[in-house]
């Protein structure tokens, strides 16, 4: 991880940017690798831009941004009618000298709400909100059950397989309820802030469950269902890495392929 | 005559996943909601360690006790265990069904920590026993007699069994009739049939939430017979779910590139929105999906049109209609001879499936005012009202048999509506009338029932004339008001304010109007 920020720093490092977009390498003395000049459309514009031959279709956003202002997570690139990936290269693609690709926009992440006139929307926002409340008084009770059951756990006491299955199920039912409310704005980031909270202790069931699960074949099946959704869970927690990481990584190996 | 029962007769439909409940009362059917204010109740029972559970209780723990909550106990009723299509629906069942004496089909729980087989009609009867609970704690009385439903197709052994459940259940069943006929009855087709000449055939068309039928039924003698039936066991609402679903968890792959088709959680809540959108797809072209964190802290927010649910289900709606047109085959019969076609089931519902059926029947107008998941119930306790010689039963099927829209003659001949149809009721309309020639005597009132544009296309209910004092053209202004009461009396009456003159008739032909 050390190396690969600092791999990301050095690639960095190497190269500069210039106004007007061109990338040219710092270091005067050394030849560069072939470059080639790209004609991007975005919107009304076409935007020409000089990059290496050889770079990634991920490095191309990250020029991009100096010229459209838009972050390289909310770039889509097509070319030749298909949308690139990130990890995919220039040249590979059949990118050459003169070559034109589209650029689009992905949606703002940040909801923008509809507007919509102020009586229906302040009516059907409450009521919403109302509804969340309504779940929340019922997850709380719920809540209450899953720390009664996790002192029982935690303490070493036997409890039956059917508590964890009714408690999991009874916050299922208030998940279902959350799903059909129909929110906007402020509605929905309470629906959602419950969701994340059912959810959580959904999983906290799940693995107050394994933990609680005894040598019986039954239970030791439930203990390797478990098991492979807690891996999952890790193998998915590693993906999800944070994206700066992520792209300092793939700089790094882009870095390395292209020397 | 003799007069009523000290105690009402109920109808009952004892369907596959939900039953239904109704009564003649009011002198008219009232389908009974039961404890959770649900007007169908879930075919369910379930046994736990410390008691047993019928209906929405059952249902709602189905997910905590799969093995011991029993459903389509209808699908065993009368079978065999040997049966392919017991074997076949055995594989699908989360509850163990083991073979007893003769081949019959046991069922096996465990209930208070010990082990039970039940035969199918003993789970039916006690779906049953909660149907009349249902009724007796709406009507204050005690229920013995009803009339319960089967499917068309049912075997003798069916229907014995369908009649050892009612026994169990401790009622009289007076009479088991197929889903068909009732539904035809529920429209009062049974009356209609005797103002055509010769032969009167209706088609039937069951689409439910697991199961299709299809029943071409004729009049003969006064009594409604089934000539031919077909349908598929496994096709319904569920099926149009499925493929709903299957859409947006590739859309999500498209989207997220996570597969959550292996995750039974996001699946159940994508599922339950999607049962979701599939009703609003019938009222209105477009339905939003909207489900936070669906995957990870992945939101799936998402919209279908009705054009393209359609496509997605395109191949099961048509066939259908290839299942409807075998069974008219079957009956030797082409489109041209039906007389009616009645819809029943929820998923009869579904535009598409309703335009199929339209173009297929040359655009003949479908029966399908009665609330479809209703429809069998509904005709159901029509029959018991008649064979319980309820009084008012007979002025009933006197009735048109669908609520038609209610209005004027006016200016040229034109039919001004002024009640449409299907509007509740109690209900009253206005409308201002004038004359169409100088120093006219009387502005004559026709009322006339029908959807025709032209009121000579419609029927007319009654007319009566209104004097008024001479007066150009256009200046007089008599205001109509149509009343229809809680008794569904429509009453029709006339005013003059200039002169405070009155005149009012009584329509006293009932309405049966959806409320």
């Amino acid at each position: 991880m050390m190396s690969g920020r600092s791999g990301g720093r050095d690639a960095e490092g190497e190269w500069e940017v210039r106004p007007g977009g061109m990338l040219v390498q710092r270091r005067d003395g050394e030849a560069a690798g072939p470059v080639i000049r790209i004609r991007v459309s975005h919107g009304a514009n076409f935007r020409e831009v000089v990059v290496p031959a050889q770079a990634t279709f991920g490095e191309l956003k990250r020029i991009l941004v100096q010229t459209t202002g838009l972050e390289p997570e909310r770039q889509r690139l097509f070319f030749r009618g298909k949308e690139k990936s990130d990890r995919e290269f220039l040249h590979t693609a059949g990118v050459k000298d003169g070559a034109k690709l589209l650029l689009l926009e992905k949606p703002a992440p940040a909801n923008i709400e509809q507007k919509v006139e102020p009586v229906i929307m302040d009516e059907s926002m409450m009521k919403a909100c109302a509804a969340v409340a309504r779940v929340r008084v019922e997850v709380d009770k719920l809540s209450a059950k899953v720390c009664d059951l996790e002192k029982n756990v935690l303490g070493g006491r036997k409890v039956e397989d059917k508590e964890f299955v009714v408690l999991t199920e009874l916050l299922m039912m208030q998940l279902l309820k959350l799903d059909g409310i129909e929110a906007e704005g402020e509605a929905r980031a309470q629906r959602k802030a419950e969701v994340r909270r059912v959810q959580s202790l959904v999983e906290t069931l799940d693995k107050l469950k394994a933990r609680n699960a005894n040598p019986f074949s039954d239970h030791n099946k439930a203990v390797s269902v478990t098991t492979q959704w807690e891996t999952f869970e890790n193998g998915m927690g590693s993906l999800s890495a944070p994206p700066p990481r992520v792209s300092s990584t793939q700089a790094n190996t882009d870095w390395e392929q292209f020397d | 005559m003799a007069g009523k029962r000290r105690h009402p007769a109920i109808g009952i439909d004892l369907g596959t996943t939900y039953s239904c409940i109704g009564v003649w009362q009011n002198d008219r059917v009232e389908i009974i909601a039961n404890d959770q204010g649900n007007r169908t109740t879930p075919s369910y029972v379930a046994f736990t360690g410390s008691r047993r559970l019928i209906g929405d209780a059952a249902k709602n723990q189905a997910e905590m006790n799969p093995s011991n909550t029993i459903f389509d106990s209808k699908r065993l009723i009368g079978r065999r265990f040997s049966d392919a299509s017991v074997q076949s629906d055995i594989k699908h069942w989360p509850f163990k069904v083991i073979s007893g004496p003769d081949d019959k089909p046991l069922i096996v729980v465990q209930y208070r920590g010990v082990e039970h087989q039940f035969a199918a009609e003993e789970i039916s009867s006690m779906v049953l026993v909660k149907m009349r609970e249902t009724a007796e704690a709406y009507l204050g009385t005690t229920i013995r007699d009803a009339v319960v439903t089967v499917p068309a197709c049912s075997t003798d052994l069916q229907r014995q069994a369908t009649w050892n459940a009612g026994v169990l259940a401790s009622l009289n069943v007076m009479r088991i009739i197929p889903e068909p006929t009732a539904a035809a009855l529920a429209y009062g087709l049974d009356r209609k049939s005797a103002q055509v000449q010769g032969l009167y055939n209706v088609l039937v068309f069951d689409l439910g939430g697991g199961t299709f039928d299809v029943s071409v039924l004729d009049k003969v003698e006064g009594v409604f017979e089934v000539l031919a039936t077909a349908g598929a066991a496994h096709l319904g609402g569920e099926d149009f779910d499925n493929r709903m679903v299957n859409h947006f968890v590739q859309e999500f792959k498209r989207k997220t590139k996570e597969d959550i088709s292996g995750n039974p959680r996001a699946l159940r809540r994508l599922r339950t929105a999607c049962e979701r959108a599939k009703r609003t797809l019938s009222s209105t072209l477009e339905a939003t999906i909207e489900i936070d964190c669906l995957y990870e802290d992945i939101n799936f927010y998402s919209t279908i049109t009705r054009a393209r649910f359609e496509e997605l289900n395109m191949d099961l709606f048509r066939k259908c209609i290839d299942i409807v047109e075998d069974c008219l085959s079957d009956a030797k019969m082409d489109v041209g001879s039906v007389h009616d076609v009645v819809l029943v089931g929820g998923s009869s519902r579904i535009p598409k499936v309703q335009q199929f059926l339209q173009e297929l029947f040359n655009g003949k107008k479908l029966f399908k005012s009665i609330n479809p998941d209703e429809a069998v119930a509904y005709g159901a306790t029509i029959q018991a009202a008649i064979m319980s010689g309820e009084d008012e039963i007979q002025d009933y099927l006197m009735n048109d048999a669908t609520p038609l829209s209610l209005g004027l003659a006016t200016d040229g001949g034109v039919m001004t509506v002024l009640i449409p149809k299907n509007a509740t009721i109690p209900t009253r309309k206005e409308v201002v009338l004038s004359t169409d020639s100088d120093n006219q005597p009387c502005i004559r009132i026709q009322v006339y029932e029908g959807e025709g544009a032209m009121a000579r296309d419609n029927n007319l209910l009654g007319e009566f004339e209104f004097s008024i004092p001479p007066a150009p053209k256009g200046v007089p202004q008599i205001t109509i008001t149509f009343h229809i009461d809680a008794d569904c009396i429509l009453d029709v009456a006339a005013e003059d304010k200039t002169t405070g003159e009155k005149m009012r008739k009584t329509i006293t032909k009932r309405f049966r109007l959806k409320h």
